[in-house]
């Protein structure tokens, strides 16, 4: 029962350390059916999505999650995972805070893949 | 002063720079500069070395202040640091060859004088506007990098006749000078090396306006993109996509029965089947001028489900709260609170809405499972439990919405999740001042307006051309969600020319 916390907490920490270090690299996270909505824009899709995450105006980026919170969701036993943190880019000195919400979807081969991703620069 | 030895005051940052001046000979005597701890004892003025030593340092200060003030031009307010290799006062102190490893001893130590001739940062500010570092020989900033640190609020800056070669050789200021007005870097070899720099030192300078001497933004132009560039990530607006306007009306329902009628919330949308849970971030960053005290989190701590910080199966399992009961309880338990009006605070607001398929289907028809709706909420709440100080906390609020179970509700709320931190205020879209400053056009046809606004959006969804997502939507009735479906039903069959180029795969 406890598990989809232990999954959600995984996901979040090997999605971060992915994105930080190459975020190019997110693609097999994500499928054709996926949705990433970054700052109010959808793009549908592995390649759109990471095309976009790739064309973000920075290079460097640091994630630091503060919370975490998941709960069980959908008929097919998907996880809903509402992160909030701060993030700092570049040479960028003062940290943003984010808001992002992931929702997982099982794969059917005993992984999960993220169906909607919606990130948001919350305030400054 | 003590003796001949002068004790200063300054911080680990100067003492730093300041003690890069050690050895240096000038006059004929070697200066001795020494960092002491304080309540530590300070050299006894006995000591003949230490005499000269410290005269010496003050002597190499008030030389500073001299070359500083030949160098200021009052009337410009222009502080003149070009060509400081023929400096007939650095010259006769012993700086004779000029390279990079004079220049970063030296420069920083003027830069310690310097900022210590105002009392206050206004004064500083008012007085030195602007900085020429030309004709240095400088091929990067790192010797001058203490310039950023002292005047970081100047408007001009001249880097001109330099030995600049790309973007690079300035880089580690991007983030600085976020006042600059003017910069000019011609005579540099960046001109002709990277002949496109001048693009990316716009992006770096929200404010620029003049570069090498050409106009690059009128201050309209600056006022309407700064906010753009206030983030290294711009920001926009909400996504709004509703289904019916089923998210819009929760939404104002929500907002309104949680401040005055939380059991009647409970009622309209809540099941044996809605979760809830809090979680707290205590570590938010918050911009200095937001930096108000935080009022406690004691009413919120128990129930907070912080899997960062929660790692005991109980509280985080208990934590979960489901059914109608359970979340009463819990809600019982919060202060109560006022939402900003959101008809008239709605810049206090930034709401999403994405449709959502899959949710568990309540009546058990539809074993694939319904469409539903995800809504993403930001904005703030004043709660009302203290009657004397205002409690502002900021919120991120994330609702699944799906169809109820027959004989409730129509709409009921499968997930509410509720992030909580100290209040600052909303991140401004970026586009907001370019809205602000553009007159609306005669005539405006809000209907045009609004299908525009569709296309393209299922332009940025699908790829697809304005013509074929006009086609697209036309088909379906101008309904977004119902065209991006037909869309992605009929991806294989569209022409290749359906797609804008290189967006298509």
């Amino acid at each position: 029962m406890a598990d989809f916390l232990n999954i959600a907490k995984q996901f979040t920490e090997f999605y971060y350390n992915q994105f930080d270090l190459d975020r190019k690299q997110l693609a097999p996270l994500y499928r054709d059916n996926s949705m990433l909505t970054f700052e109010s824009a959808s793009v549908a899709g592995t390649a759109g999505i990471v095309e976009k995450l790739s064309a973000l105006p920075f290079e460097k980026v640091k994630h630091q999650v503060s919370t975490l919170d998941a709960q069980p969701s959908g008929e097919t036993g998907g996880i809903l995972i509402l992160v909030t943190g701060a993030l700092l880019v570049d040479e960028e000195q003062r940290p943003m805070n984010y808001s992002q919400t992931f929702q997982l979807l099982p794969d059917g081969q005993g992984s999960y893949f993220i169906f909607n991703d919606i990130f948001k620069l919350v305030f400054g | 002063m003590k003796g001949d030895s002068v004790i200063i005051t300054a911080s680990p940052e100067d003492i730093e720079q300041i003690s890069k001046l050690n050895n240096f000979m000038f006059a004929g005597a070697t200066l001795r500069i020494k960092a002491y701890e304080r309540g530590s004892t300070p050299p006894s003025a006995g000591s003949e070395e230490k005499k000269a030593v410290s005269q010496s340092a003050q002597e190499t200060k008030e030389k500073f202040r001299a070359i500083l003030a030949t160098r200021y031009d009052g009337n410009l307010k222009l502080l003149n640091l070009s060509a400081l290799a023929q400096d007939a006062g650095l010259l006769e102190m012993g700086f004779g060859t000029f390279d990079g490893k004079t220049t970063s001893k030296l420069f920083p130590a003027l830069m310690v004088v310097a900022d210590q001739l105002f009392k206050t940062w206004q004064e500083k500010r008012d007085a030195i506007v602007s900085v020429s570092l030309a004709n240095n020989g400088l091929s990067d900033v790192s010797g001058v990098t203490a310039l950023a640190q002292t005047f970081p609020d100047i408007k001009n800056l001249d880097l001109s006749s330099n030995n600049f070669k790309d973007l690079k050789s300035i880089a580690s200021w991007r983030w600085k000078f976020r006042s600059l007005e003017t910069l000019v870097l011609s005579n540099n070899p960046i001109e002709t090396q990277e002949p496109n720099f001048n693009v990316e030192i716009m992006k770096w300078f929200p404010r620029l306006q003049n570069l090498n001497y050409v106009q690059v933004r009128t201050p309209e132009e600056v006022a309407a993109t700064l906010e753009a560039v206030n983030t290294p990530i711009p920001i926009s607006g909400p996504d709004f996509r509703d289904v019916s306007q089923v998210g819009e009306n929760f939404i104002r329902q929500f907002v309104a029965l949680y401040d005055s009628d939380r059991n009647a919330l409970l009622s309209s949308f809540y099941d044996a089947e809605s979760v809830h849970s809090i979680a707290i971030n205590m570590s938010a960053p918050r911009n200095r001028e937001h930096s108000t005290p935080v009022p406690g989190w004691d009413a919120y701590m128990k129930h907070s489900r912080n899997l960062v910080k929660l790692t005991y199966a109980g509280p985080r399992l208990n934590r979960r709260y489901k059914g109608i009961q359970a979340i009463q309880q819990v809600w019982s338990e919060l202060p109560a609170t006022r939402h900003p009006d959101l008809a008239t605070e709605s810049a206090k607001y930034l709401i999403e809405c994405h449709p959502l398929p899959g949710l568990a289907d309540p009546s058990g028809q539809n074993p694939g499972g319904v469409d539903g709706l995800i809504i993403t909420m930001h904005g703030e709440f004043e709660e009302q439990n203290t009657s004397t100080e205002k409690a502002l906390r900021s919120f991120s609020r994330t609702f699944v919405l799906g169809p109820g179970a027959p004989g409730g509700s129509p709409i009921r709320v499968v997930s509410d999740m509720l992030g909580l931190r100290a209040w600052a205020p909303l991140a401004m879209p970026s586009n907001q001042a370019n809205i602000a400053t553009q007159a609306p056009p005669p005539n405006v046809n809000i209907e045009q307006q609004q299908k525009e606004a569709m296309a393209g959006q299922l332009m940025e969804k699908t790829g697809m051309t304005m013509e074929f997502a006009v086609l697209c939507l036309e088909q379906t009735g101008w309904q977004l969600p119902q065209a991006f479906d037909a869309f992605q039903q009929n991806r294989d069959k569209l022409p290749p020319n359906a797609f804008i180029a290189g967006i298509a795969g």
